[in-house]
């Protein structure tokens, strides 16, 4: 082995990293394309809408919850304990009959 | 010597990969970093762009939840109270008929005169009320006028209007020319009181 066989792999070396540098930049230059594509997509009407519905959909089901809760007080209302009943019925029966 | 330069040769080739390998790995480290960058951007762009539609949308629709699940309480417990009040005027219905042997219509009845002959404060009363109210009136006339008497502590009159009303009890009483006017009927005063006592029923049915 010569030193110009040290010097050819000198060259290849250099070659490789010459060949990553390229590979870099359009790994990097892909990105700032890929970036820009997202930045562009986000002031589409299309975006907006997919999104709101998104929320629409997340906002409904919260509802849903809030109605279930609303709708289980109001069955736990309709099983009023038949003493309180009869208690109000006394009490108004009382007032009406009652002559100060 | 040819073996120290193969060394050299392969540690050549082995740093200028290493030095690639680092190249491409800080390449796609950066466009990690672009895209990343670029999809939190876009997202605050969006959130901000969005942002009032989503509240509004948000405030209607669990605004109107809300609303719904309010009415379906307060129509349970109307309902429960509905329910009481129709209780009661059964109740009222078989007190003022005699069905119901707890109470003395006939006692209740006297109360009831009493009070509107103390409060009209005439000598000479008209009286009137539903048919069978009126029959046992006109039945036990001087007895409920001398007992007026005596608790009033002056003479009463009483004259009954041959012209039922269609209620459930009690009397209506006022002097000749009508301008003092006691209205004793069990509906009013169940009105009345329905009125009086809402939240204190409320708080017993509910509380």
């Amino acid at each position: 082995m010569s030193l110009e066989d040290l010097i050819e792999e000198e060259r290849k070396a250099m070659k490789i990293i010459e060949e990553a540098k390229v590979e870099a930049e359009k790994i990097i230059s892909e990105a700032k394309k890929k970036a820009e594509e997202i930045l562009s997509k986000v002031t589409k009407r299309e975006l907006i809408e997919s999104r709101v519905k998104e929320e629409e959909r997340k906002a409904e089901a919260e509802a849903e919850k809030i109605r279930k809760k609303h709708e289980a007080e109001a069955e736990k209302i309709k099983l009023i304990a038949e003493e309180r009943i009869q208690k109000a019925i006394d009490l108004v029966l009382m007032e009406v009959l009652k002559v100060e | 010597m040819s073996e120290a330069l193969e060394v050299i040769k392969s540690e050549i080739i082995k740093r200028s990969r290493e030095e690639a390998e680092k190249i491409i790995s800080e390449a796609k480290k950066k466009a990690e970093e672009t895209i990343n960058s670029a999809e939190k951007k876009a997202e605050e762009i969006l959130a901000k762009s969005i942002k009032p539609e989503i509240a509004v949308m948000r405030k209607r629709i669990l605004g109107a939840a809300q609303l719904e699940g309010r009415k379906m309480i307060l129509k349970a417990k109307d309902d429960a109270i509905s329910k009481v009040f129709s209780v009661i005027e059964e109740k009222l219905k078989q007190i003022a008929s005699g069905k119901d042997k707890e109470y003395k219509y006939e006692d209740i009845l006297f109360k009831f005169l009493k009070e509107a002959a103390s409060k009209i404060e005439e000598k000479e009363l008209i009286v009137t009320s539903n048919e069978q109210t009126l029959a046992y009136l006109n039945n036990h006339l001087k007895e409920i006028e001398n007992k007026l008497g005596n608790e009033l502590g002056f003479k009463v009159k009483l004259k009954i209007e041959n012209n039922p009303c269609n209620c459930i009890g009690g009397v209506i009483v006022y002097n000749n020319d009508k301008t003092k006017i006691f209205y004793n009927l069990l509906e009013g005063r169940l009105l009345k009181v329905k009125e009086a006592l809402r939240g204190k029923i409320a708080e017993i049915l509910f509380g």
